[in-house]
């Protein structure tokens, strides 16, 4: 037991010799000051998430706003809906293509679906004709000129969604 | 002694911020890429959990199921969305087994290994023609469920 004693009253004195309280806090401190400033390397940084919603400007029931650069028809903010959803009445198309808008707010590609409202005959307001991204008809997929409604119930026209549902993927 | 300490705390945190970087990193950059391709590309019509809809083919539940035998694993990368596919073999190997894992519910426990780079090369090379006609037999040959 004297040995244990002993032992850990040298080991005490040792450490109380050679070292201070100020010395251990400045070591702790140290460590955790580095550890915070990790994050701010650029390997850390290029990890982050992309963001749940992306920063907005603009007005969405102008044909210049940003998510609107592949529409081709009636905005659904002039008739009764929004820029993500349909009016009343209206059935959004299940079926849809899909491209990407540059956001000029935070400079990255968001994935916007551009799902018709159908059910009821045309909007007739606001109609905005953009075309970005739009391909022929040969690649339907990425084609404007296509009905989407022949998805829904009804296949009758009425305006035009452009729902963000995600980030674009860009190589870093 | 004490400044070693404090070295090593500061290179302990380096190496698991590292580690945290380096498996974090390129996985999810992995799972993004394959999800915005199955965005452009092929939610349009078969919809963001893959249900499909009318014609669209259900891919949710579904694609695992042809993953049991090899004409069924042959058949998902025949049809027109994959065969056809504006993706290169390794970004469409990547994005089948992204779709394969996410869309087979965990209970149905995985019966599929994951595709490889020249499987794809090799069954994308034979596109099907008539698509429809092909999976009715194929469903009736695998004995699976008829309205899968």
């Amino acid at each position: 037991m004297k040995l244990f004693d002993r032992f850990f009253e040298n080991s005490a004195r040792r450490i109380a010799q050679t070292s201070s309280r100020r010395g251990m806090l400045k070591a702790i401190g140290g460590g955790l000051v580095g550890g915070a400033l990790i994050p701010l390397l650029p390997v850390a940084r290029a990890a982050d998430g992309a963001p749940k919603h992306p920063q907005d400007a603009g007005d969405p029931s102008s044909c210049d706003y940003w998510r609107y650069c592949a529409v081709d028809g009636f905005l659904c903010e002039c008739c009764g809906g929004t820029y993500n959803t349909c009016p009343p009445g209206t059935q959004m198309s299940p079926i849809t293509w899909i491209g990407t808008c540059l956001n000029p707010i935070d400079g990255r590609k968001y994935v916007i679906s551009y799902n018709d409202c159908c059910g009821k005959t045309q909007c007739g307001t606001c109609l905005c004709q953009r075309d970005e991204g739009d391909r022929p008809l040969y690649r339907a997929d990425k084609s404007n000129d296509v009905n989407w409604c022949l998805g829904a119930d009804s296949s009758i026209y009425h305006c035009s969604t452009a729902v963000v549902i995600g980030l674009a993927f860009e190589k870093e | 002694m004490l400044v070693r300490l404090e070295l090593f705390i500061f290179a302990l945190q380096l190496i698991s911020a590292a580690q945290a970087v380096d498996l974090n990193n390129e996985p999810a950059q992995a799972e993004h890429r394959a999800l915005f391709n199955y965005q452009m590309f092929c939610q349009g019509c078969h919809s963001a959990d893959g249900s499909g809809h009318k014609s669209v083919p259900q891919l949710k539940n579904s694609m695992n199921k042809f993953m049991a035998s090899q004409q069924g694993r042959e058949y998902l990368i025949r049809v027109p969305g994959a065969a056809n596919s504006v993706l290169n073999d390794e970004q469409l190997t990547e994005l089948m087994n992204w779709m394969l894992r996410n869309f087979t519910d965990s209970s149905n426990a995985p019966t599929w290994k994951p595709y490889e780079v020249h499987e794809i090369s090799e069954y994308r090379q034979s596109p099907l023609y008539e698509t429809v006609e092909y999976r009715q037999n194929l469903i009736a040959n695998l004995e699976l469920e008829p309205d899968l």
